[in-house]
Parts: C-alpha cells; structure tokens; sequence
C-alpha cells in the first residue's frame, strides 16, 4: 500500500523528516519497503501545496486492516509520537441539506452477513474528469483515474478505509436495496465485463429482482455509472469478513474492496465515510443530496471488555515497565480505560482493532510502541534437564556421514517428481511405488507428483551433469518418500530412503591409479560398509528377482533384506532405463529404506577376552565349476563346524590362463586356533587335509598346483 | 704417558678431519676404539703403571675415548646426510600422493548442520514431524483458522482438502508439545514446501525452527538468545536489530535483521539499500496455540523463532542464484569440499 507525506499531513501535523517517518514506522510493524520521492508540484486541497513529496511502499501485516489507509497511518503515526490526532473534515465540513424528501426501501436479509448498510441518493450528478488534484493524489498511489464519482469512491477508501460503491441510482429496478444472499446458480456481469455464476453462500446486493453487485467485492454491470447517469445511489457498508473473504476466493476475484473488507472495515467509520463521500460528491460533482443517509442495521460487532495485568505484560515482555507508562500507550492507540484496580485493568479497545482479543494483544501493542530496541537482551535462567533423542534424525544424519566420508556428494532433489519417471523406470502395476500422491495445485506437470523412491531424480542428476560433461559422478541422496498407506490414515507413510549412484572412473584422476571404471563389486562393496553402520547382523542380500526391480540388469543386482524383510536393492541400472535419459555408460546404484533401523536399540558392545594362542592359517585354492556360488562353498565348509577352524574368507578368485574355460579358482584361507593350547603344524595340517578331501568330493573339485 | 694420550687425541682429529664417507670413518674408529684400538691398547698398559699413577691416566685415557665417540657420531650425521644427497633420486616427492575420493555435503545440508550444532550447544535438541500434514497441524493448531487472511502469506500446496505439503516446520512444534510436558527446548529443521516458485523462491526449501517453553521466558530472553546465534554463525561484531511484525502464533512477533556485511550498513543490491537484511522470524509463544496443545498459558510462556537455510547459505558463501541448489550440477556441488 501507498501513502504520501501530504496526504498524512491532512490528519496530523507532521515534522520529520521522511526518512525518520520511514524509520519510525517500520520499527513499530509498519515496514516502509520504498521511498519515492514526487518533484512537481502537487496541488492539494490544503492551502499550501509543497513543492516536494514523498511516497511510502509500506507492507502492511493481515492482522492491521486499521492501517490500510491514509488515517489509519496518521493515527498510528500520532499513538507513535504521542501527537493529537484530528480529522478536521468531517463534522465542521459536512451540513445535512434541509428537506430530504426521496426514501429509498433498503433491508438487509441476512444480518449476520451484513453489520450496517448505508445508502444515499445525491441527484443532477454531471459525470466527468476528476480535478486535477484529486487525479494527482490517485496517481500518486498508483491508482488510474476514472471519472468523478469513481475517483472520489477510490479517495475514500484510500484515505479513510472505507470502500464505497456508487450504483446508476435510474438502472435499479424497483429503486430498491435487498441485502441477500445469492440464488443457487443465480447470474451477474461483473463491473470488469465478464459473467459470474453465484451460489447460495454469497452474499450479494440485489435490486427488486435481480443483484447488482457482489457485496463487497465488486458491482454489476448492469448498474454501473456512466457518463448519462445523472442519480447515484451510494453504498456505504460493514460486511462481515470471512464471507467476504469465501466469496472473492470462490470467484478468484480479488479487489481493492475485497481486501479491505475481508479484512474487516471500521464499523465506527462507516457513517463518516459516507458523508464525507456525499460532501465531495456535491462539491466536485454538482450533485445534491436528496436523500438521507438510510440505514439499515444488521449485527454489527460490538466493543469488548478486557482485563489486562501489568505484571503479565512485565513478564512476557521481560521489561520493568510502569503502569502508567503502559496505560498510556494504551490510551495513545484509542484504547478506552473502563475501570480499574491495583493489579487489574478493564480495558475496552476500538472496534477498528479486531486483531486486539485477548490480554497478549494489548502486550505487543506495549511491546511495539515502547519498540524493541529498548527491550533489553538477556539470558534465561534455563534449568538443566535431559530431551528425548529424534531417532529418525539420528538415521538421517548418521547416513549422510557416512556416505559423505565415503568419498560421495550429496545431492538434494525435490520431493515432488515427474510422472514420466515411473513410466520410465517400467515399475509394474503392482508395484507400490506406482501409487504416487499427486498434487492439486502443482507448479507444473514436471513437479506434480510425490515421490516414491529416490533413483529416478538421483539418475535426472546424472543426465544433467554428463550434459556438461561430467561422467565420473558419485552421487548419494538421503530423503522422504511418500509411500499412500493402506490403512485408515489419511498421511501418507514417509520413509527415509538413502541412495547411491556410481558411474566413470573407479579412482579419483591420477598418475598413480589405474584407469578403470566401477563394477559391480564397488556398489556392493559399498552398500555392505554402509549397512554395516546400521545393523552387524540380520543383513542378507538375495539375487534379485527382475520383476521386482524392472528397472535393474537382470543378472546385476541383489535384493537387499534386514531380518527377511527387503529394504532395498543394489546392482546395475538396466541400460534400457538409463537409454531413456541418454545416459550410455554403465551406472551402479543402491537404495535402501532406512525406516527399519530406526528402532534398533542402543547397544553397546561387550568385550571379548583377546585370544591367548596364536592363530594357524592354511591357504587351499580350488578349482571349480564356473557357475557355482562361493557363498555355497562357504557356507558347506561352516556349517561342517570343524573344531579349531576359526574362521574362513576368500583370497582369490581367478579365471583365464591356465584354467579351463566353464572353470574358475577359488582361494581360500583357512584360520586355525584353538583356546587352550598353540596347535601344532601337524594335527593342523590333519585336521585341515581331511576337510580339503570333502570339499574336492562334495563339488567335484580339482586342487590347483 | 698423557702426553702419548693426548698425541693419539689429535692424530685421531687430524683423520677426522680428512674422512670424506662412512667406510672410512668406520676405519677410524676401529684403529682408536676397537679391541686393537690405540685408545684400547694404552688402556692394557695401565697394570704397569704405579698405583698413584693408575687412577689418573685410566680417568684421562676414558675421557679421551668418550671425547672421540661422540667426534665420530658427530661425523657419522653429516655424513649420513650428504652421502643420501648425493645418491640417485628414488622418489619425485613432488608427485602427489595417492589420495581417496573426496566427497561433500550438499552446502544447504552443511550450514544445517552448522545451525544445528550451535542450537544442540545450547541446550535444544531436534524433533522431527511428516512433510506431508494434516492442515490441523500446519495451521489450525497454530492459530491460522481457515477463512483467516494469514492463510494467503503462504502459497500451500494441497494433497486433498484437509492434507497438505507442510509450509512450515512448526507443526513439529504442535506435535512435540502434544506428546510432552514443559519444559521442552526444541529445534525442528526440514524440508518445507510452498506454491511459489521463480527468481527468489524455490518450491522447496528448507527451514529451523526453534521452541522454548518453560515458566518465566520473555521477549528479552528471546533477544538474548537470537543476538548470541547470529553473531556465533556471522560474526561477533554482527549488528542485530529487532522489528515488530506478525505471525499468527506468535505474540509479541519479531523480524529479525542483521547488519548488511556487504556494504557494511551502507546500502547495496543484496540488503535493497536499505544496510538490514531479514534473517528470522520470530515472537513469544500465543497462548492460543498454548491452550490448542493443552498447556495453561496462565503457568508457561515460551519464544519460537525459524529461518531459512537457503537464506543462512547464500549469506555465507555469497551463492546469488537459488535454483543452483537443486539442479545438483556437479560443479557446484564440488566446490563445498
Ligand atoms: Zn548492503
């Protein structure tokens, strides 16, 4: 909103300077967002016009609807500066024309909706250009000039808050007011030309048959002033808010008049308003008043009685305030005092301030006029006490750690995603990944549905940055997917995916590295360190069905389980996926939901005895069928439980030279130890040729020379 | 017989003197030191001497050996090193060495943290909530009624009529204090999700928001808080100035500016001339969103306050384009190693 020095100046006497104007109000909750400053000559209908202007952006907050004019500013101005704050204009100016004839049936139907309607006929009205000083003022706040009557309308509202409407008094049919509700479906052309249709909840103003305006929110066409109109009827009136508020959102027609009233008018300055409109309406206009200000009454808010502490605002505030210095700020801003004794007051604030209710509402007037600055900064005395901890956090936080360290950047995507990418990622009807929420009101298409699992956008990264060249990439990303419940909750289940994606070079650019890409192995590798951190144990990966992940190569990817419930896969990206966002080298990736790890309980580790004898190690490599798994060999030799073998892993895996082609060779390193003595060379090599022997039998194994 | 001692002495210099490489130093010390030594044998013609005699040249002849020892470590060191010098290079040092992949936070996910840090380091700790809200939580709970004009200061993205994309973290405020009993200290960081999006609005983007609820909290306590973080994040020097402003569950409410380190309060682009930049919101505690969560606003008081880390992160490290953020270009990202 907009205000000039001037204009102000017609309500308070004012001598600051404009920068101190605009100080002063933005540290009292006005914010001046812009200054500019006006260098001709403004001709005002104050005496002495000033050579120099000075015009205010000012953000006006939703709660201040007082403020959203020009008196409304002054009288602000004046509770800041502790000035007397005076409008002139109306009573001395304004004298009731002798016989007024001409009545006019106004009634108002619902009176919940409509707190006060005020009409006058001003007849021999000459519709024309407004003057020159009237055109400067709108221009001045960014407002077009229209004609007289409408220009006189808009200077009303911008100067005192008032919105007004003026109807062609001769196009009211029946020369009648109803204040009603709409009809189901009933029609009307808006001022702005284009057809409205109405339903039951609006309220409109309606002549014998048909409604003329939409109350508070914009007139009929039907209705409207045009340059023959010689009679207007002028409304003046209090609606209440929120149907106001309802109306202008259902038709999507905001309007000057309709933030006003949704916000909620003065319903102590309705009467002033309109007679100061019917004065300049006669004096610019050459109209003459022939009716008189009729009013019909509907519920119109009434003042409230509130007690307010002193002590209360001392402690909310934190600030040794005197009493008479809170009264009196209180008594600045209009606030009546009723009664009061020693530690309570009964106050009664202006209808005007519908955002003062309760008690705290008076604090923060305090609390702003005394201003901030002076608020002195301390420190609580907090007492000392131990919060629970957020374990979901902790899992966040702990992820991303770990995948930081591992050499990985994080990248950040939105939540919401393209509906191309589940097209894209072929994931099957049944999966539950394809029921995606989708939103009402999206930015775009592109951004229209929440996400599901994390790989697609996590792969969009990687088609952005190989557009620029960039094909070593080594992304994570640790999120919320949005996974629509099957039960009664109307939220949606929200789980804590981690994912990873690989692609280029296996070691960082160097003379000294070998110029290889990643494999298989690396994303294995990884995603086994990762969950590592989350669980030692009840972690399994399984070769991975293709319908469940359509998206990965067929023989290059595992399923990844916790306590036999899957929690995510690992392995390639199918190259036909990655084909749809021309992507042609191989990209490795994992996802996991980590939701299943958030109640693992604390547990602390417990300390094993170091073992006392020293351990034997044997290493055997065999020489076996190429399709079998080592995992199967492992688990054969484990599950024999051989007394002393400690433990057993893999040191080689060969193919090629020297190996047949359907074969390959699988070193294994065999630890002996025993806790009671130090085994000796022989019973070890015993022990360890007579396991040796039942391996070669148990998988038709060769030994390797 | 000292005198014999003290020839063998500066003989024993002389050759030191002269050796230019180890083998020849080690000849040295043999001839004076070893079992052959000059030094060693004079030491075998002691039982000849008179008793008076005896303890006097033993003391002179073991000073001596002592004297030559540390002569020839002495020697042994400078040796050691001009002789590697002058050898065949093995290594080019100046190659660098083998180093693993270094990754990085996402920068919005760092000055989190960092936010974080300095709020746990005063006594808050984090709560978390869905993202996807019931509207009770997002607005009715905090004193945001449906047909309120406090609605229109956030574009909201809907799922269905009463769900909606959080626009704020404070539903975590409500859902905390629901679930526990004053006093509580609460920071709440997370995604956040409004209808906005060009040139300065992300349609996501994140948010902290802190709550402090106890008996005798104040607006002054509220200041003191908030001064000592944004001089902890920017600098101790940071000036810090308090407006009234309003947020429908707060009151009193606050915007929180801080002196623009740009131009230094003089004016520029990036504080819009005016020398302030708005960081924070913030405001004690209404005591309708007191009475909604079941707490007697007669018996506590409390301060919230939130911020935008996209703010907090353009500040520090001068990023001024905030779509960056999210395009997760591989060039960006690199440089918050
Ligand atoms: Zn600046």
């Amino acid at each position: 909103m907009k205000v000039s020095y001037s204009g102000l100046k017609e309500f308070i006497p004012l001598n600051i300077s404009e920068t101190e104007l605009s100080y002063s109000l933005t540290m009292k909750g006005i914010e001046v967002e812009d200054i500019s400053v006006i260098e001709h000559e403004v001709i005002l209908t104050v005496d002495k016009p000033p050579a120099k202007d000075y015009i205010f952006e000012l953000s006006v907050t939703p709660n201040r609807m007082d403020c959203l004019s020009f008196m409304g500013i002054a009288r602000e101005l004046a509770a800041i500066y502790d000035i007397s704050f005076h409008n002139k204009k109306i009573e001395i100016d304004y004298k009731e024309p002798y016989k007024l004839n001409l009545t006019v049936p106004i009634s108002i139907q619902n009176s919940d909706l409509c707190g006060i309607y005020v009409g006058v006929v001003i007849d021999k009205v000459k519709i024309g250009q407004s003057p020159e000083w009237l055109k400067k003022f709108l221009e001045n706040i960014g407002v077009r000039s229209i004609n007289n009557v409408v220009d006189i309308t808009n200077y009303i509202m911008f100067q005192w808050g008032q919105p007004l409407h003026a109807f062609d008094f001769d196009k009211l049919e029946g020369h009648e007011i109803i204040v009603r509700n709409a009809r189901e479906g009933e029609k009307i052309k808006t001022l702005d030309g284009k057809e409205r249709i109405l339903d039951s909840s609006m309220l409109v103003i309606a002549d014998k048959y048909n409604p003329v305006g939409i109350a508070g929110v914009m007139g009929g066409e039907s209705s409207e002033v045009t340059t023959d109109t010689k009679t207007i009827l002028l409304e003046a009136a209090w609606f209440l808010p929120q149907s106001i508020r309802k109306t202008a959102k259902k038709l999507k027609l905001p309007s000057e008049a309709s933030h006003r009233f949704e916000r909620g008018v003065d319903p102590e300055g309705v009467m002033d308003a309109c007679k100061r409109a019917v004065k300049l309406l006669c004096d610019i206009c050459g109209g003459a008043q022939t009716s008189q200000f009729i009013t019909a009454n509907g519920n119109l808010p009434k003042r409230k009685r509130i007690i307010f502490k002193p002590e209360k605002a001392r402690k909310i505030i934190g600030a040794k305030l005197k009493d008479n210095e809170m009264i009196n700020i209180l008594r600045r801003l209009g606030i009546d005092i009723i009664s009061h004794d020693i530690d309570n007051f009964i106050l009664s604030p202006p209808l005007r301030r519908f955002d003062i209710t309760e008690e705290i509402d008076f604090i923060e007037e305090i609390s702003r006029i005394v201003g901030f600055e002076n608020i002195q900064a301390t420190y609580p005395k907090t007492p000392v006490f131990i919060q629970p901890e957020e374990p979901l956090y902790k899992l966040e936080t702990s992820a991303k750690d770990i995948l930081k360290n591992l050499g990985l950047f994080q990248v950040i995507n939105y939540s919401f995603t393209n509906p191309k990418n589940i097209k894209n990622f072929a994931v099957s009807e049944s999966d539950k990944r394809i029921n995606t929420i989708s939103l009402q009101n999206p930015i775009s298409y592109e951004q229209s549905e929440m996400r599901t699992f994390l790989l697609p956008q996590i792969v969009e990264n990687i088609q952005h940055n190989i557009a620029f060249n960039k094909r070593d990439l080594r992304l994570f990303e640790v999120g919320k997917v949005f996974i629509k419940d099957d039960n009664t909750s109307p939220l949606p289940l929200e789980e804590i995916h981690a994912a990873v994606v690989l692609t280029g070079r296996k070691y960082p650019p160097s003379w000294t590295y070998p110029n290889e890409n990643v494999d298989f192995y690396d994303i294995k590798g990884m995603a086994e360190y990762f969950l590592n951190f989350f669980s030692e144990t009840g972690i399994e990966f399984m070769e991975g069905n293709n319908t469940d992940e359509p998206f990965m190569l067929a023989d290059a990817h595992l399923d990844i389980f916790y306590n036999n419930i899957k929690i995510g896969y690992l392995g390639e990206i199918s190259p036909n996926i990655l084909k749809n966002y021309d992507i042609l080298t191989k990209v490795f990736a994992f996802e996991i939901n980590l939701l299943p790890f958030s109640d693992i309980n604390k547990h602390y580790k417990r300390f094993q005895p170091l073992p006392r004898f020293p351990n034997i190690s044997r290493d055997t490599a065999f020489i076996l069928d190429f399709n079998l798994s080592s995992q199967e060999i492992l688990i054969y030799i484990l599950q024999k439980n051989i007394e002393f073998l400690n433990n057993i892993d893999i040191f080689d895996v060969y193919t090629g030279k020297n190996i047949e082609k359907d074969k390959k060779s699988l070193g294994i390193r065999f630890n002996y130890m025993s806790d009671e003595r130090t085994l000796t060379d022989s019973e070890v090599d015993e022990i360890h040729n007579s396991l040796i022997e039942e391996v070669l039998s148990k998988f038709d194994a060769k030994l390797r020379d | 017989m000292l005198e014999k001692i003290k020839n063998i002495l500066s003989q024993a210099n002389e050759e030191l003197e002269k050796v230019s490489d180890l083998a020849g130093l080690d000849n040295i010390r043999v001839s004076y030191l070893g079992k052959k030594g000059h030094l060693t044998l004079i030491l075998r013609t002691l039982g000849s001497l008179s008793p008076e005699e005896r303890p006097v040249v033993g003391d002179s002849i073991n000073k001596a050996k002592a004297e030559l020892e540390e002569k020839i470590s002495l020697k042994k060191e400078t040796l050691e090193k001009t002789t590697s010098k002058s050898s065949t290079k093995l290594l080019d040092l100046t190659l660098p060495g083998r180093t693993p992949f270094k990754g990085a936070y996402h920068p919005i996910t760092q000055i989190l943290n960092e936010i974080c840090d300095i709020f746990t380091s005063l006594g808050f700790t984090v709560s978390q909530g869905p993202e996807i809200e019931l509207d009770f939580y997002n607005f009715e709970a905090l004193n945001i009624p449906a047909e309120h004009p406090a609605r229109d200061m956030q574009d909201t993205f809907y799922v269905s009529d009463n769900v909606v994309l959080r626009t704020h973290t404070s539903p975590i405020q409500i859902r905390t204090m629901q679930k526990r009993k004053p006093p509580l200290k609460i920071i709440a960081p997370g995604k956040v999700y409004r209808c906005d999006s060009d040139i300065t609005h992300t349609p996501m983007f994140h948010q902290i928001e802190g709550l402090h609820v106890d008996k005798d909290l104040s607006f002054s306590h509220l200041k003191g808080l908030l001064i000592q973080f944004l001089q902890k994040f920017f600098s101790a020097d940071t000036k810090v100035r308090f407006r009234p402003s309003f947020f429908p569950f707060t009151e009193p409410s606050a915007e929180v500016d801080i002196g623009c380190m740009m131009c230094g309060g003089s004016g520029c682009r990036v504080c819009k001339g005016t020398g302030w930049i708005e960081v924070l919101g913030a405001g004690m505690v209404h005591p309708q969103v007191f009475r909604n969560v079941g707490y007697d606003p007669a018996e506590f008081t409390g301060y919230a306050f939130g911020l935008g880390i996209e703010r907090f992160t353009m500040l520090r490290y001068g990023i001024n384009d905030i779509r960056l953020y999210y395009e997760n270009d591989i060039r960006f990202l690199e440089q918050f190693k």
